[in-house]
């Protein structure tokens, strides 16, 4: 009892430290973890067994959350991504692995440790800046997933090295046979186990966990390792409703097992010395500097523009919590040493704790800066009697392809390269600026135009375009109250989207659904 | 990476899933399930044995068990019912034990003997009655709080009886001064306790976990760690880990994210308290409970038959209603996991043989099962001994009093709109809809969200089943999702649609369209469309764009 309160009260300091600065808390957790085990060593076998449940579990939610429909628009992006990452990162992080003395073996588990980014970390991110479900979100999922998948089809071949290449075979053979057999569950037994027979929340759990340790089982069985199993247990889960029907039940034990796995993880560490400090050093810039470029490349390839390219690629320059699966199957089994642990332990608590400062607007507005595209950012003569629209993101777009049918001609701002090449293209004046630079506002005739209508999401972004704007009226969103009134007070009229889909909801209310029953409510229309 | 905690946990689950569901078909509860399993695969095939990692996770299980419970009692229910289930309590213990150590005696047994087992099935089972309870949500209701109350004083008199029993080893007692001693320092240690959680959940918690807001990770993990830090605290005091973790939920119990932890901790203790029922299957010896069978029998019976009127009848002179009175007997009729605990130690310290030790968990294990049952059915137990006029012989009420009902339920909600997301549009939505006259429960998981509105409010995540079973969403008229999170909002159209109410869901994507049309909604909120119409109708209005 007394290891596990221990374990769970750092896991609880950890979580507070990452709240208080605003940062993942993974790295605090791993931290903590190194912190008690110098103060006060944990049991081995206590630490075994939490590290052994926690990745079991971990994995198993990863496979579950796999559920390719959320990025099926982005299914080609995130898979030109997800490889192009995938084996660059790989060859240059075996390349280093070699250069810094290492021997094959061990390169191929550092390697694979550079190859994925973080699930937990990229999503708590993008919720935060509720930007998940935003095509970029959609794509930055894909390619977590596909990397996901892809370390733990590779883990059986890295581990099967050594023994040669019939312990590879079999390996593959194996991790295949529980492909096919994941496929079946998800196609027919889950949805039967979890529709039909209508289980209980308590039930349910069991089945979910009676699925889970089968699947454990098989893969002790074909000599797999234990996260194979883990995963496509999950992966057999993964369809709706299954998926969903499930998530409720294993979020607590997912948030109970992981504080605990990545704390035991961190008690578990040895202290680095000055080389693997160094080394930790390399392979930390490999991943920051290699990332960002090549996940933007790529994507913007992929048809994505600029912004959230960049984005994309800042988002995705950190290891994964499965390098440290890696590096944890690689130790246990001897195939790396407890420092190669320690080093890629050490490089996935650092590229975690960076991507917060670098996945951040303010960086991906200096990289646009340096974006190779060609900018054009004036127009020779201002316009006149237009309408201006700033800011032409998602909703930009919808909104353009309505004002194109208007009677006055539109002119476009927005900060994105690909962008606005894109709309130019399409025949329409498009100027690539800061839409909170007084020059570029007047250069696209903000002060002559017949109506503005920002969709910038930061308020104080739309500031110089009120103070500028003389008598042009300018209509811009608010993307809540308090922002509302602030663009009120300025003399702009502000434009809420949830007020207008509230208003449609209510229209429907009151129009179609009420009139359906007799009570004048809905408790009336109930009885 | 082999782990033999893993492999074990594997056979556990895969039985206790293979005997609960074969069990669910003929209605058999899924205690008696997990019981069945760990017999099956303990002392029937040997697959498992209980080792230190299993037994952690077993006393993890009650612990969260009990940390639950504390949470759904707060101080001043525990106040409500506290006198009765004292006194209950306490001569509930005094009488049963009493009996059963006359029929020990009237077997023949040694003086030794009738003393353990007076004191061993004296007891009730806080893990089974706190299980079911939870199970038929009645943790809440009158019969639920005076159980509960009266097998915490048991608790405590436990940690008295075990103070005792480890003290007397191979038959050497204490000394007056050594029990004096002793027990100082149990009650002194729960004064202690108390204390410091009374401290900390007057000045200390409430303010951590406000600034803890809405990250309900950091609230759960918090909250788990201050929970085990008081089961610590309390196995260094001496005292039960059951009584720290019950403390620890009562300390807690007041803060407003209380129901939204109640339903994050319920899956992580369904896992945790499965593993505790099996591994104690695993455990069990039964053969010699064969060979005593009449005794055995008899205890059994006594504790089914006369353990329920008898704590039935002591509540009804209390002033407790016969229908009340008469489930919290029903709900109190069997013999306690802590007899195995007792057995075990006197086995230990040669103070009973192991054929004691086999009766005691045939008598429990019996027992436990059945009282499962009528636990379960405690309500049509109880109107069927009404309808035979037998409630005034089993409880003391009087003809009239018997035929008055009590515990009136509650009648519920209907056709209330419940509204889930409370952003800019939910807010507005429920502002609005409160202002028709309508019913409306909002629900979000961030409590400052949730201030100020015109509504009842519930906080927690729409993910958990609980939380829509608590929102009543069966019995309501319209489901609203304004969340801007595509699979919560796929999993309200899917919940709306098995329930079959209506339901409104917040399309902020046009991919989502399709598949929440599948579902059945009635109708989608796309507020990207909503937003542009509003911007053609402000150009209309300012004359730029055409009619």
């Amino acid at each position: 009892m007394t290891a596990i309160t221990f374990l769970l009260f750092t896991a609880a300091i950890g979580f507070g430290a990452a709240r208080w600065l605003h940062l993942p808390s993974i790295p605090f957790l791993i931290l903590g973890g190194v912190v008690v085990s110098a103060l006060a060593p944990l049991p081995a076998d206590f630490l075994e067994d939490a590290l052994v449940l926690g990745l079991t579990v971990m994995v198993f939610v990863a496979g579950i959350e796999l559920s390719p429909g959320r990025f099926r628009f982005q299914r080609n992006a995130a898979f030109q991504v997800g490889l192009a990452q995938f084996v660059v990162l790989g060859a240059i992080g075996m390349g280093a692995a070699l250069l810094m003395g290492f021997n094959w073996e061990t390169g191929a588990y550092l390697a694979l440790a550079l190859t994925a980014s973080s699930t937990l970390v990229v999503v708590r991110l993008l919720q935060r800046e509720r930007q998940l479900f935003e095509p970029f979100g959609r794509l930055v999922t894909g390619v977590l997933l596909f990397q996901d998948l892809l370390v733990v089809l590779l883990i059986p071949v890295v581990i099967g090295l050594p023994r040669g290449w019939a312990a590879v075979g079999q390996g593959v053979f194996g991790t295949l046979g529980l492909v096919g057999l994941a496929w079946v569950v998800l196609r027919w037994i889950a949805p039967f186990a979890v529709r039909r027979l209508a289980f209980d929340e308590e039930s349910l759990l069991l089945v979910v966990l009676t699925i889970l340790f089968s699947f454990l089982g098989l893969s002790f069985l074909f000599d797999l390792p234990l996260v194979s199993g883990a995963f496509l247990a999950g992966v057999s889960l993964s369809a709706f409703p299954v998926n969903a029907l499930v998530r409720g039940q294993l979020n607590s034990l997912s948030d109970f097992f992981n504080a605990l796995f990545f704390t035991a993880l961190g008690a578990f560490l040895t202290l680095p010395s000055l080389l693997e400090l160094f080394q930790v050093g390399m392979l930390v810039l490999i991943v920051v500097v290699v990332t960002p470029p090549l996940v933007a490349v790529i994507a913007e390839r992929a048809g994505f523009s600029a912004r959230p390219a960049i984005a994309s690629g800042l988002l995705l320059a950190q290891t994964s919590e499965f390098s440290l699966v890696v590096a944890l199957q690689g130790v246990v089994l001897g195939h790396v040493t407890p420092e190669v642990f320690t080093i890629i332990a050490f490089v996935t608590v650092v590229t975690m704790v960076l991507t917060p400062f670098l996945a951040t607007d303010r960086v991906v507005w200096k990289l646009m800066r340096i974006h190779p595209f060609k900018r054009s950012d004036s127009f020779a003569d201002p316009p006149e009697n237009h309408i201006l629209l700033l800011g032409c993101g998602r909703n930009g777009i919808t909104l353009l392809e309505l004002l194109i049918f208007g009677p006055h001609p539109v002119v476009v701002v927005d900060d994105d390269p690909a962008l606005i090449e894109h709309i130019r293209e399409s025949g329409i004046p498009a100027l690539r600026g800061d839409v909170s630079d007084l020059e570029v506002l007047r250069s696209a005739g903000a002060d002559r135009a017949k109506v503005v209508i920002s969709t910038i999401r930061r308020k104080e972004d739309n500031g110089p375009l009120l103070s500028m704007k003389g008598d042009v009226p300018v209509l811009a969103r608010a993307f809540n109250v308090e922002d509302g009134e602030w663009i009120r007070a300025r003399g702009g009229h502000p434009i809420s989207y949830a007020d207008a889909a509230a208003e449609d909801f209510l229209n429907w209310f009151h129009e179609e659904w009420l009139p359906e029953g007799t009570g004048g409510t809905t408790a009336g229309r109930a009885e | 990476m082999e782990s033999s905690l893993l492999t074990d946990l594997g056979i556990i689950l895969v039985a206790a899933t293979l005997v609960v569901v074969a069990a669910r078909i003929i209605r058999i509860p899924s205690i008696v399930g997990y019981i069945l399993a760990g017999l099956i695969a303990g002392p029937a095939l040997g697959l498992v044995e209980v080792t230190e990692g299993l037994h952690l996770a077993a006393e993890i299980g009650i612990i969260l068990l009990l940390f639950l419970v504390g949470l759904e009692l707060s101080l001043g229910k525990i106040r409500e019912v506290g006198g009765i289930a004292l006194l209950v309590g306490l001569l509930q213990v005094v009488v049963t034990g009493t009996g059963v150590a006359a029929i020990a005696w009237a077997f023949g047994l040694s003086g030794g003997d009738v003393l353990f087992l007076g004191v061993a099935l004296t007891f009730s089972s806080t893990v089974v009655v706190v299980k079911l309870l939870d199970q038929l949500r009645a943790l809440d209701s009158r019969h639920g709080r005076l159980s509960v109350g009266v097998l915490l004083v048991q608790d405590l008199v436990v940690v008295v009886v075990l103070t005792f029993v480890a003290g007397l080893s191979g038959g050497v007692e204490l000394s007056a001064l050594e029990v004096i001693t002793d027990l100082a320092r149990a009650f002194g240690g729960m004064a202690l306790l108390l204390l410091a959680a009374g401290i900390a959940a007057r000045f200390i918690l409430p303010r951590v976990f406000a600034w803890a807001g809405s990250s309900q990770e950091t609230t759960f993990v918090w909250s788990l760690s201050w929970c085990f830090l008081l089961v610590l605290g309390s196995e260094w005091l001496h005292l039960s880990v059951e009584l720290g973790a019950f403390i620890a939920g009562v300390a807690i119990a007041q803060l407003p994210f209380n129901h939204d932890l109640r339903r994050r901790v319920h899956p992580l203790m369904n896992f945790f308290v499965a593993v505790f029922f099996v591994t104690l299957g695993v455990q069990m010896e039964l053969g010699a409970a064969f060979a005593a069978w009449p005794l055995v029998l008899t205890l059994i019976v006594a504790t089914l038959l006369l353990k329920p009127p008898l704590i039935a009848r002591l509540l009804r002179s209390r002033g407790e209603g016969p229908g009340t009175a008469l489930r919290s007997g029903l709900t109190l009729g069997q013999t306690s996991e802590f007899s195995f605990i007792l057995a075990a130690l006197a086995l230990a310290n040669g103070l009973i043989d192991e054929d004691m030790l086999s009766v005691v968990a045939a008598v429990g294990l019996v027992t436990m099962g059945v009282s499962s049952f009528s636990i379960l059915h405690a309500d049509g137990l109880v109107e069927a001994v009404r309808k035979r006029g037998l409630l005034p012989l089993l409880t003391g009420a009087s003809k009239t009093e018997a035929e008055e009902g009590d515990e009136a339920q509650d009648p519920g909600t209907r056709g209330h709109i419940v509204v889930v997301g409370m952003n800019s549009l939910g807010r507005r939505i429920v502002r609005d809809l409160a202002e028709a006259g309508e019913e409306v429960l909002a629900i979000d998981t961030d409590p400052d969200k949730l201030k100020d509105l015109p509504c009842r409010t519930l906080l927690g995540n729409a993910d958990y089943l609980s939380l829509l079973e608590e929102a009543e969403l069966k019995e309501a008229g319209l489901l609203v999702s304004a969340l801007h999170i595509e699979d919560a909002n796929r999993l309200l159209a899917y919940r709306a649609e098995s329930f079959g109410i209506p339901c409104v869901i917040h399309a902020f994507d046009q991919s989502m369209e399709r598949e929440l049309e599948e579902l059945g909604v009635r109708h989608l909120v796309n507020s990207r469309s909503a937003g542009i119409e509003k911007i053609a109708d402000e150009l209309k209005e300012l004359g730029v764009f055409g009619e």
